[in-house]
């Protein structure tokens, strides 16, 4: 118990004292998952309602392989990105091998399916009446999605937290991606990675807490946000 | 001017086919109420009517160039409320058509006071009751002002006197500036208070009888050239068709025939019963007599002054094979 007082004393005291290798691994590590959450939001989100929304063979099929992939391994990621952006790899010539970047491909092909699949598996369990109602109103098909989207944000929000949480607390696509380089691709987890390796476990867990401290906060964040539309149960007449 | 035209109209779901129309036409400017039990078809034929969904297989054609979907608003059986404020749901529709803020709100506190629902209009939709809401997406609808409106049970789940008020709204807007309306409903007397324009539907299909005197029926050969109905508790009705099996068959009440003796007459189906409820219907007498099987019979008012009924006197009901018509 005493150890891992320890390691929260330490925590703060890292957290206070502004330690240059924490605030800049912080700051990496929110960066790097804002941006990729972002990217993962902005594709998986048109992804789910095309999914959704249209008939097509195979669909069935597609579902499952993207459920599958919210079991992706992030090493696996990391090795198959890694193909991509090295040297020998198609994109190489980019350059974007352990660069933030990089972190940020790998997270997004990390979020983007689950995002997606988290997302679809609301759509195929909402009443399309909403949909509907929108259209009897003079509501274009893609207004008629919006309509939609704003009915169910808490959902695909907490589709988004999902996606954040995993992409903040990876380490094997930020290892391989990114290369680990002090100051410049070092996050949170990688420096956990680095310090336990070096024996440093108070350390390492007091990195942790702070990941943990973020993690909170964002969520808390998300929660406030999503909080103010939420309303249960559903509002059909007569129902 | 014809609004819409439906040709050969038949939508399926799977084996079942719900809605099946070779020819129908609706007028511009006309208030049409469609009439039918439950599962008759009529919110189907809405939905195409309203371009929601479209036919499994025929054309459904809004015959009128100067009309696009935003000149159609459907208001839907069960319809559903955004999760927001009483106001902002009324207005949903205005803003899709480029409507200013200020001239949005303006339209919308005219209806929603005409339905009395304005000291609502901050309220959130759930802290509403089920006549409320039913308020507030008739306001919705209606706020729009479009051609073509297409009600689906607008007064469902609303008492006598919020159906009144509904009633009394929609008539007013009926005719108005060349409006069309369609309307279902499954009161008849709702039906025929409204319009004289009442499209009868049973089981996906248009049909030209009233539809009271409706009965499931077991057709067996009868005598020479007719069948028998057998209704239920060995009641048989005499019937002119080619058809046997189960069947459900109707008899439009102005062809029933109210006496207070048996007639001498040509009709195969007469019945002695006793009248058990006397009503009115447009220009009609509308009278119910059981038989052991209730009729509805549709008689004037000279005929009713003439025989003098009363309830609880014994009549005769009597209607021809010819008139009972077979689904």
């Amino acid at each position: 118990m005493e150890y891992l007082l320890d390691s929260f004393k330490e925590a703060i005291y890292l957290l206070l004292s502004f330690d240059k290798d924490v605030l800049q691994a912080s700051r990496v590590s929110l960066w790097v998952a804002f941006t990729s959450t972002i990217i993962s939001t902005f594709s998986g989100v048109p992804i789910a309602f095309l999914i959704s929304f249209r008939n097509f063979s195979g669909k069935r099929i597609l579902i499952t392989v993207l459920n599958t992939l919210m079991a992706l391994p992030t090493v696996l990621i990391g090795l198959v990105v890694y193909a991509f952006l090295c040297r020998r790899g198609i994109f190489g010539s980019f350059g974007f091998l352990y660069t933030p970047w990089a972190m940020i491909i790998g997270q997004v092909v990390l979020a983007t399916p689950l995002i997606c699949a988290l997302t679809v598996a609301t759509l195929e369990g909402v009443d399309r009446t909403i949909e509907r109602t929108a259209v009897t109103l003079g509501a274009s098909r893609f207004q008629s999605m919006l309509a939609l989207a704003q009915e169910i944000k808490v959902q695909i929000i907490a589709a988004v937290i999902a996606g954040f949480g995993r992409v903040f607390a990876e380490v094997g696509i930020s290892i391989m991606l990114g290369g680990n380089i002090r100051f410049y691709t070092r996050n949170i987890t990688t420096t956990i990675a680095l310090e336990t390796s070096k024996g440093e476990f108070s350390r390492g867990i007091a990195l942790g807490l702070i990941l943990l401290f973020f993690a909170f906060t964002i969520n808390v964040i998300f929660q406030v946000l999503s909080g103010r539309s939420r309303i249960t149960g559903r509002s059909f007449i007569g129902a | 001017m014809c609004l819409y035209e439906l040709r050969d109209v038949r939508k399926c779901y799977g084996e079942l086919i719900a809605l099946d129309i070779p020819l129908l036409r609706l007028k511009n400017g006309y208030f049409y109420v469609i009439y039918g039990p439950n599962a008759a078809g009529k919110t189907t034929l809405l939905n195409l009517l309203a371009f929601l969904d479209s036919p499994s297989s025929g054309e459904v054609i809004l015959t009128n160039e100067n009309l696009g979907r935003k000149d159609i608003t459907m208001l839907m059986q069960n319809p559903y409320l955004f999760r927001t404020t009483v106001l902002k749901n009324v207005i949903f529709g205005l803003k899709y058509r480029s409507i200013r803020k200020k001239e949005q709100e303006k339209l919308a506190k005219s209806i929603m006071e005409e339905l009395g629902i304005w000291r609502l209009k901050d309220e959130s939709v759930m802290k509403l009751s089920g006549g409320e809401r039913k308020k507030v997406s008739i306001a919705r609808a209606l706020v729009l002002d479009t051609r073509v409106l297409i009600l689906d049970e607008p007064t469902a789940h609303l008492d006598r006197n919020e159906a009144d008020l509904i009633e009394e709204i929609i008539e007013k807007r009926a005719g108005k500036g060349g409006k069309s309306i369609i309307m279902t409903t499954h009161d008849l007397n709702q039906a025929f208070r409204l319009t004289d324009n009442v499209i009868f539907m049973n089981e996906g299909k248009v049909v030209n009888t009233q539809l009271w005197n409706i009965f499931k029926a077991n057709l067996t050969d009868g005598s020479e050239g007719t069948k028998n109905a057998f209704i239920k508790n060995g009641f048989v009705i005499k019937v002119v068709t080619d058809v046997t099996g189960q069947r459900r068959i109707a008899i439009d009440p102005r062809n029933v025939i109210i006496s207070r003796n048996c007639m001498v007459s040509s009709a195969l189906n007469s019945f002695r019963g006793k009248i058990i409820n006397i009503g009115k219907i447009n220009n009609f007498i509308k009278l119910n007599v059981d038989t052991g099987v209730e009729f509805s019979s549709f008689i004037t008012e000279d005929s009713f002054k003439k025989l003098s009924l009363k309830p609880g006197e014994e009549v005769f009901v009597t209607f021809k094979a010819s008139s009972v018509e077979v689904f």
